[in-house]
């Protein structure tokens, strides 16, 4: 809360234009905030960067600053600056200005991030303890949003979730997730099977948060987490083989990581893919069918209730579960 | 996992001191990221920094609300204010005077930002900190 009102300007122009104008306003701009990222569509969704569609179109600059701010003047500033770059500040559009209202921020970024039920599993995070339904066929997960991919606020984190609420097989006996993030899949599957899960990951923060949230949970003793780069890493194979394998990653290191995952399942384990888009996928299963797996069930993403981040029309992240034959 | 960029934010924050207070509060609650997390993770890394330093700080937004950090050094208008011995830019920059820095301090904060400028070479970078200077209604000497 303040007595002085912020005001969010906007602009939307090439990447590095305003690339260089967020430097700008965050070096030269006392109390400067500025967010930068791909420009939503008319349908409100912005593309993921790196996807061709980001790195082609228009990039959306904002700046939020008290409002008695002359923001001519930061404009007229911000053009001298790009100048001395030898880029133009004229190819840049004004979208507008918005004076915000007085908002009690912590708790509006909070209703965003509320409960995810997903089959038997219910996420939830530290600020909604207390409101997670409870029963004997309920698992309820602990995950805040932090410094570690992984909330279920995602597609393919649901799509995970929900396939592994759906499996039917025999239990596996030993697990692997690789590229665990925040862990919710492997402290999942654990308290699902109760079986041991090893849990991978190539960033050292992510694992330590994975330990963390595995001991939040009460499944400390039925996981190991470590940093490795793939399967074929001295701290996977020295745990393999393994009967189950999640990976919810990007087509690219999916399909590279292919031939080694062949390596460190036997006859029968099943892999679980997530993390490649609706077009990638073609790619991903001729690469999984090459290193000797068939695929056995796919699901098309299922949506979080009521999350407006991820409408319907979102692009389709499938789930894939293979078997190694 | 699979992260999903969706965006970044440039925020300057006070080391060791972060609160949700504007404009970081608004900044990060419009996007809808914890802001209460990237306060606790900002104040432990910057805990050993001198404490209400600006720092710049760029965070990296995933499509499922969970995000990185990475600080940088302090921005180049809090080195032209400290060079110039001011704390806080003239009100009317080009008719009064709020303090005066050199060339060579313009030189050396260039120096010291330049990985930050976005520049091509040293002299593009003390050019982008000399205007900056006059436009915070500094007078550059030498």
């Amino acid at each position: 809360m303040t007595d002085r009102p912020i005001t969010k300007h906007s602009w939307a122009g090439p990447k590095p234009t305003l690339d260089a104008g967020q430097t700008f306003l965050s070096e030269f701009m006392d109390e400067a905030a500025v967010s930068f990222r791909p420009l939503p569509g008319p349908d409100g969704l912005a593309p993921v960067e790196g996807s061709p569609e980001a790195d082609d179109g228009d990039w959306l600059l904002e700046y939020y600053a008290y409002s008695d701010i002359d923001i001519h003047g930061v404009e007229a500033r911000l053009a001298a600056f790009l100048e001395a770059l030898g880029l133009d500040w004229g190819v840049v559009r004004r979208e507008g200005s918005e004076t915000l209202p007085e908002t009690n921020w912590v708790q509006y970024s909070l209703e965003g991030l509320g409960l995810v039920e997903v089959g038997r599993f219910v996420l939830y995070g530290t600020h909604d303890e207390g409101k997670a339904p409870s029963s004997d066929s309920i698992i309820s997960i602990r995950i805040d949003a932090n410094q570690a991919f992984g909330t279920g606020h995602h597609p393919t984190t649901f799509g995970c979730l929900s396939m592994l609420d759906r499996f039917a097989g025999a239990p596996p006996t030993r697990a692997l997730d690789l590229g665990c993030g925040s862990g919710v899949l492997a402290i999942a599957a654990a308290k699902l099977w109760g079986i041991h899960i090893h849990g991978v990951d190539i960033d050292p923060t992510s694992v330590d948060i994975a330990r963390e949230n595995a001991r939040l949970n009460g499944v400390r003793d039925l996981t190991s987490f470590d940093v490795a780069d793939g399967p074929m890493h001295a701290a996977v194979l020295g745990v393999a083989p393994f009967d189950f394998v999640f990976a919810n990653i990007l087509a690219g290191p999916l399909v590279e990581f292919a031939p080694g995952m062949g390596e460190i399942m036997a006859a029968g384990g099943r892999v679980l893919l997530a993390g490649l888009m609706a077009e990638q996928e073609n790619g991903v299963r001729d690469a999984y069918s090459a290193a000797g797996f068939k695929l056995i069930n796919r699901l098309p993403p299922a949506t979080p209730v009521g999350d407006p981040a991820h409408p319907p029309q979102h692009p389709v992240w499938p789930i894939l579960l293979f078997v190694k034959v | 996992m699979a992260k999903k960029i969706t965006g970044y934010l440039k925020l300057q924050v006070p080391a060791g001191a972060a609160t949700p207070s504007p404009p970081i509060g608004p900044a990060l609650g419009q996007r809808g990221l914890n802001i209460m997390e990237f306060c606790k993770a900002f104040n432990a890394k910057t805990q050993e920094m001198e404490k209400g330093m600006p720092i710049p700080t760029v965070i990296t937004i995933f499509s499922d609300k969970s995000f990185t950090f990475a600080t940088k050094t302090p921005p180049a208008a809090y080195f032209l204010k400290k060079a110039a011995k001011i704390a806080k830019g003239g009100a009317t920059p080009g008719r009064t005077s709020a303090g005066t820095v050199t060339r060579k301090q313009c030189e050396e904060i260039a120096e010291a930002k330049m990985k930050d400028l976005n520049a091509n070479d040293l002299e593009a970078a003390t050019k982008i900190i000399m205007g900056s200077a006059r436009a915070m209604g500094l007078q550059v000497e030498g």
